[in-house]
């Protein structure tokens, strides 16, 4: 991003667009800090593109805020490596225009003027997110022709909890999936959920890299459900003979938890490979040595310390 | 007999049997094997009740906690199968732990029947539900394998609105299956998030687990003699 020589924005604003201009912007700026408090469904969008972003492109250099300094400013992901940025407007009303009184089109067309004359990046595009479907089928219709270069418009519908966002919005859980070492237990996916809005309810407003407010959300987490980007490490060989012994068991090491299956029955040790709960258990196996499935579930079940 | 102050709200205040039952888990320092087979007798009772709104033509799916198993759950099962042919028993082993304010129920460990995918309707067992979060995240478990046509919700004691925080976890192709055996509700909260008079206390300490600890490593009479008569032998 090479900003506009020796111009703030807000001078950049006046003489490019406007006095007017300016004030709105402004005004804007205070009444967006005080409407993010509290909203779902813009917190529910930041995770979405915070996660998508990471997965698309976990190489690029990206930065995730809301409700800087800008016309459309809900939620803002620039890749500083491409030089490209998505501003999103979010809109979760049966009452949304682009023309008529309090109509948004200018404010998206003031943003993309700023992304290329005062930012000079290489791409900009701006987004009108919506929640209610009727209302995305018909702003989708009639997109001002002065914006339509840059303007889309997206259907993300609003819920009232991390469990109904992962069973109705099959793109947010598909992305979620992907960060998880149970991609298909949407229990898992919930918990992976609640510490990513955790994570962006305490540092959205210090903190822009996506991949360093991943690293905040999988700080110190337990449960431990997020995905390593490592290997898997191994068994030791004196654990791996007790299991082995256990006629009917089957048993996997994926992302470092021991999952394993008798039947119609199966289960997961709390606790990673590499933890001191996890060593315990190896312990008391090798005291223990159960030769039978039922001993040895009461270990793997009750491994490590409580939750509580 | 415990003399209750608290605002409950019996299902069918004429149901005389049903006071007597949930009054006998409110008996200060019964013994576990007493509040056991109580809980067992509610299940019965319960089952009773539901078998009369259910087509027992149907396959259904029971699904439990595991410490609700051997006692709630198979009270109501042995209740439904005497004329109902076709049951499968689920069980999971959930934790309740709290992640940045809000509770989250995680499974790790679930016993599934063979077969169960084939059941018509859910019946979810849970000795008491108050903020409905372990139901949830067990119906939520089922749902990516089996579409019910019905979700029976089967409690002794309810929250008076732990029907609605259920149904707002769920799409409405989900939350209008739900329906409801209960034979109270409750409104009241002691500040440790016990609801009174609820159960008596802590489902797990009553039931004789130390804490949620012990009863994750138990391994239900029921599900043991369902894994070694279908799967190994």
């Amino acid at each position: 991003m090479n900003i506009a020589a020796n111009l703030t924005l807000d001078a950049f604003v006046k003489e490019s667009i406007g006095e007017d201009a300016l004030q709105s912007l402004i005004k804007q700026c205070i009444g967006g800090n005080n409407n993010a408090k509290g909203n779902n469904h813009e917190n529910y969008f930041a995770i979405y593109k915070l996660v998508k972003s990471f997965n698309d492109t976990p190489n690029d250099d990206i930065e995730i805020s809301s409700q800087d300094r800008a016309f459309v400013d809900d939620l803002v992901v620039l890749n500083k490596t491409k030089n490209s940025k998505i501003s999103y407007q979010l809109k979760d009303s049966k009452t949304v225009y682009w023309h008529k009184a309090k109509g948004i089109s200018p404010y998206f067309k003031r943003q993309y003027k700023i992304d290329m004359l005062y930012y000079h990046l290489k791409s900009s595009e701006t987004v009108l997110v919506l929640a209610q479907k009727n209302v995305f089928l018909l702003r989708s219709k009639d997109i001002p022709s002065n914006i339509t270069s840059h303007t889309r418009c997206m259907y993300f519908p609003n819920q009232d909890s991390a469990n109904k966002m992962l069973l109705e919005n099959s793109d947010f859980k598909n992305e979620i999936r992907k960060l998880c070492v149970t991609p298909d237990q949407t229990d898992k996916l919930e918990i992976i959920v609640k510490f990513l809005m955790g994570a962006w309810f305490t540092h959205n407003k210090t903190e822009k890299k996506i991949n360093r407010l991943l690293e905040l959300a999988k700080e110190g987490v337990q449960p431990d459900f997020f995905k390593l980007g490592i290997n898997s490490l191994k068994l030791d060989p004196q654990t791996s003979k007790i299991l082995d012994k256990i006629d009917g068991m089957t048993y996997t090491i994926d992302n470092n938890f021991l999952n394993y299956q008798y039947g119609d029955f199966e289960g997961i040790v709390r606790h990673k490979l590499d933890t001191p709960e996890f060593k315990l258990l190896c312990d008391t196996l090798t005291k223990q040595q159960p030769s039978d499935a039922m001993t040895l579930f009461s270990i793997l079940m009750g491994s490590g310390e409580s939750h509580d | 007999m415990t003399n209750i102050r608290h605002n409950r709200i019996y299902e069918n205040p004429n149901d005389i049997h049903a006071k007597t039952l949930l009054t006998s888990l409110l008996e200060s320092n019964i013994p576990a094997k007493k509040y056991q087979k109580n809980m067992y007798d509610i299940g019965v009772h319960l089952g009773n009740k539901l078998k009369n709104t259910l087509d027992k033509n149907k396959t259904f799916c029971i699904v439990s906690t595991a410490e609700d198993a051997d006692f709630l759950a198979k009270g109501i099962l042995e209740s439904l199968e005497k004329d109902i042919p076709a049951i499968y028993l689920t069980c999971f082993w959930n934790d309740r732990i709290s992640v940045n304010g809000s509770n989250v129920a995680p499974i790790y460990n679930k016993y599934f029947e063979s077969g169960y995918k084939k059941s018509d309707e859910l019946i979810v067992v849970k000795s008491i539900i108050s903020g409905s979060c372990v139901v949830k995240t067990n119906v939520t478990a089922l749902i990516d394998t089996i579409t019910p046509k019905a979700i029976h919700v089967v409690s002794p004691v309810m929250h008076v609105d732990s029907d609605a925080k259920l149904e707002k976890e769920f799409p409405l192709s989900i939350s209008k299956l739900f329906k409801y055996i209960f034979l109270a509700k409750d409104s009241e909260f002691l500040k440790n998030g016990e609801m009174v008079p609820g159960i008596g206390g802590s489902i797990y300490e009553k039931l004789g687990f130390k804490n949620q600890q012990d009863k994750n490593t138990f391994i239900p009479e029921i599900v043991k003699r369902k894994m070694f008569s279908r799967s190994h032998h």
